[in-house]
């Protein structure tokens, strides 16, 4: 479940007046409301950076076929952090089957391909061996190396979507969250138009 | 190090005095606040710090009305501020509150200058900068690296003391002439290999910024800066498809107009989108950042950074250089790939994931 501040509580136009006559339960709440508000990290600020142009995708991956979807990369520029969680944003018939952090030591990343990774002659730079499961997996410092984040995209009937992928991670006691910007779409499918 | 500064609120009126330090001392508040837009250094045509020159910021008229202006009409800029540089040659100039700016800005972008001119000799630069609204009010977002636009002056040979031939009115621009259609580079793509289409589009609404040229009453041309300028066409057509193996840049035109200085030289900049499509063969740059996309698949870059083409206004034959084009695409301009075959796709500043500025398709 996606981790957001409550939006209700966020709202100081909602806040009830019994806050502004009892000071001390208002500080109270209020201290309270800001720890909710502040909980969701701020999208692309974290050590993992983020963002990049924007983007669209589409690839066909056949009848009950799956997408190893592998156009992103990140690098730590902090100390080693820890994944919590890699999730789709806004979803549509798109699950994610299995999601994996690959290390890669050149410039050429894992790629788009159907069917279930590994694909048949990777690119040396991918380290497929090192792999880690992404929720979980602890990143180290870049130190010259990208993280390739490889999914395996499942479409749920002819065509799956999502807005672009989540990867919530913490490092030095902090919540990030990574958000890439390359919107996908998976047909079910011989090709895209 | 003391800078000289005076700071100016927004003055949305039509620039048509002239104003010395001593004026400008008692009409504008000293130092005080306001976002610091741009500093820099003014430099003496040999190269020495000069101080006591004064350097103002002035907004250029939204893109209709420079489109509009006729041979010998002067330009309605708005003097947004001004500042005398110090021993050391520096300036910063501040701005309380660019909101009476709004009138000037096309689609949130106000295309601003600094300008000197004097005895000491003339220079000027250009920047934009898109309005904002913050929760103080409109502001101007950084620039791109960050903070406020850095612009050094080296000054050119021209100028002349204020007041020295009456009713002039120095630092106005008239507009001269027009230097016609210039064909200007707004996008490019390059394939290795046959097994790759791409097609790109650049719509109403798309901004570029191109290269600003000046020169002093002797001397060449110098680039000097960027003009933001809204092109694209109202059809969706886009240019030629491009497939197989091709190194191609897109070209459209944009209009160059010339403008004389009062007291100093000579200013080109584009003053309107004239449209056409032109695919252009260009040499393939080098690209390592790799992703295979299989067979079948569609990869639209949509909203982009892009890229700087050095030479991409060709304005070579009117004033002996080209100048730079910069086309940031939006969501009026896209290029789009479609993979008949199994192919890698490399960005030249990163993978097509990131910011890869320019692409070129390869043998995956």
């Amino acid at each position: 479940m996606e981790r957001t501040p409550t939006p209700v509580a966020c709202r100081s136009g909602l806040l009830p007046d019994s806050v502004r006559r009892l000071p001390r339960w208002g500080l109270a709440c209020g201290l309270a409301l800001l720890a909710a508000c502040s909980s969701a990290p701020a999208v692309n600020t974290g050590p993992f950076g983020g963002g990049g142009d924007s983007s669209s995708l589409c690839v066909p991956v056949g009848r009950g076929g799956v997408l190893s979807y592998g156009l992103n990369a990140f690098t730590n520029t902090g100390g080693t952090a820890r994944i919590e969680r890699v999730a789709l944003t806004d979803p549509h018939d798109l699950r994610i089957v299995a999601a994996y952090v690959v290390p890669v030591t050149g410039n050429t990343l894992y790629g788009v391909l159907s069917g279930y990774p590994p694909a048949r002659g990777l690119p040396a730079d991918v380290q497929w061996d090192r792999r880690q499961r992404a929720n979980g997996a602890a990143i180290p410092h870049s130190r010259g190396i990208q993280y390739n984040l490889v999914l395996v995209l499942k479409p749920a009937g002819t065509k799956g979507t999502a807005r672009s992928v989540d990867v919530f991670y913490r490092a030095a006691g902090q919540d990030y969250h990574l958000q890439t910007t390359t919107r996908i779409e998976v047909l079910a499918g011989p090709a895209c138009a | 190090m003391r800078i000289g500064l005076i700071i100016a609120s927004v003055i949305p009126v039509l620039w048509l005095v002239s104003v010395t330090p001593s004026a400008m001392a008692a009409t504008s508040p000293p130092a005080a606040g306001g976002a610091l837009v741009v500093q820099g250094t003014v430099l003496g045509t040999a190269g020495q710090a000069v101080a006591g020159q004064q350097v103002n910021l002035i907004a250029w008229p939204q893109q209709q009305v420079t489109a509009a202006l006729q041979p010998g009409q002067a330009v309605p800029t708005t003097l947004v501020g001004s500042a005398v540089t110090s021993a050391s040659g520096s300036y910063a100039i501040r701005v309380a509150s660019p909101g009476g700016l709004a009138a000037s800005a096309t689609d949130g972008i106000v295309n601003l200058e600094v300008i000197t001119t004097g005895t000491a000799g003339f220079s000027a630069s250009s920047f934009h900068r898109q309005l904002v609204t913050t929760a103080a009010g409109p502001a101007f977002a950084a620039s791109p690296a960050g903070g406020a636009q850095t612009a050094d002056l080296r000054l050119l040979p021209g100028g002349q003391p204020v007041g020295a031939t009456p009713g002039v009115q120095c630092g106005i621009l008239h507009f001269v002439r027009s230097f016609g259609d210039r064909q200007t580079t707004v996008g490019g793509v390059w394939s290795h290999v046959p097994g790759v289409a791409v097609r790109f589009t650049y719509s109403v609404g798309q901004h570029s910024s191109l290269g600003v040229g000046v020169r002093g009453i002797a001397g060449g041309w110098s680039a000097s800066g960027s003009y933001s300028i809204e092109g694209g066409a109202s059809s969706s057509t886009g240019f030629p498809r491009v497939s197989g193996v091709e190194g191609t840049h897109f070209r459209t035109n944009f209009v160059y107009g010339l403008y004389n200085v009062e007291c100093g030289g000579q200013q080109t900049q584009p003053t309107s989108y004239a449209g056409g499509t032109r695919n252009v063969h260009a040499a393939t740059p080098s690209a390592t950042h790799c992703v295979l996309f299989r067979a079948g698949s569609t990869f639209t870059l949509n909203r982009s950074s892009a890229y700087t083409y050095g030479g991409g206004v060709e304005m070579s034959g009117p004033i002996g250089i080209d100048l730079s084009a910069h086309t940031g695409y939006n969501t009026s301009a896209a290029l789009a790939f479609t993979f008949t075959q199994s192919r890698d796709l490399c960005g030249t500043n990163a993978n097509p994931g990131g910011v890869p500025k320019r692409l070129v398709a390869g043998l995956g």
